[in-house]
């Protein structure tokens, strides 16, 4: 069903954009962490999106018929943009000359990229309520 | 070879024959069953199969309502699942209304 597929398709954008907004949320939180899992401070990280792969049989008919299946993180990948220094030799991460290697996360970009993620959702929630609408139209043309 | 092969034959008879209940009587039974050749009869049957239907897609939204307080499900899941609940019941509704309504007219014919 058509207004069916629509509706998921802006679904899977929800869902795009809330995973998006987590690492918009976790880079934000992350701003001051000069000490992750592997030693290094954090890396920004970056969602990638792209068209959402289904079962076999959702993307036969999806190669038939021309269409999409919406969109899906496929990867989170890591900022490798050098680590910003700042000397500061009272600080427990300092090297031997007194710099701290900062996180690549960068306030203003996570701010964007705030307020853009979250127009986007808005978006795929308008669509969404739009599609609903329209089923709404359908059932009261009977 | 043979010898190996005639008990996996055997098994797989027996697979089928444990596979055979089952299958469910499933909900396109009731009015399949219950052809009577009277429309409307058919008609609300069919809408009542409907509902049944309808009421599992609410059991289904009403699950993602708990999975959510939970915390094992995303709004979003919440919002499609309900969304889609809300108009599989207008539907529904629609549907035995307007047969009710035709049915009804049909009744209040002048003769």
């Amino acid at each position: 069903m058509g207004l069916d597929r629509a509706m998921n398709i802006s679904f899977s954008g929800v869902q795009a954009e809330r995973i998006a907004m987590e690492l918009i949320a976790s880079n934000l939180a992350n701003i001051n962490t000069t000490r992750s899992l592997y030693g290094d401070p954090y890396r920004r990280k970056i969602a990638v999106l792209g068209e959402r792969t289904l079962n076999f049989a959702d993307e036969l008919s999806r190669a038939q018929s021309k269409l999409s299946n919406g969109v899906e993180v496929i990867d989170v990948v890591e900022d490798m943009s050098p680590f910003p220094k700042v000397y500061n030799p009272g600080h427990p991460d300092a090297d031997s000359q007194g710099f701290v290697r900062l996180p690549n996360v960068e306030e203003s970009t996570e701010m964007v990229d705030q307020i853009y993620t979250s127009r986007m959702y808005e978006a795929n929630i308008t669509v969404f309520n739009t599609i609903k609408k329209m089923k709404q139209d359908t059932i009261s043309a009977f | 070879m043979v010898e190996a092969i005639n008990p996996l034959n055997n098994n797989a008879a027996k697979i089928s024959e444990l596979a055979q209940p089952a299958s469910l009587p499933n909900a396109g039974s009731v009015s399949s069953s219950s052809f009577s050749g009277n429309v409307f009869d058919d008609v609300l049957n069919k809408a009542i199969t409907a509902l049944n239907n309808v009421s599992q897609s609410e059991t289904y939204a009403n699950e993602q309502i708990q999975k959510y307080v939970k915390g094992e499900a995303e709004l979003e899941d919440v919002l499609l699942a309900q969304s889609k609940a809300s108009i599989m019941v207008q539907l529904a509704v629609t549907t035995v209304n307007s047969a009710v309504t035709s049915f009804k007219e049909l009744t209040q014919m002048q003769i």
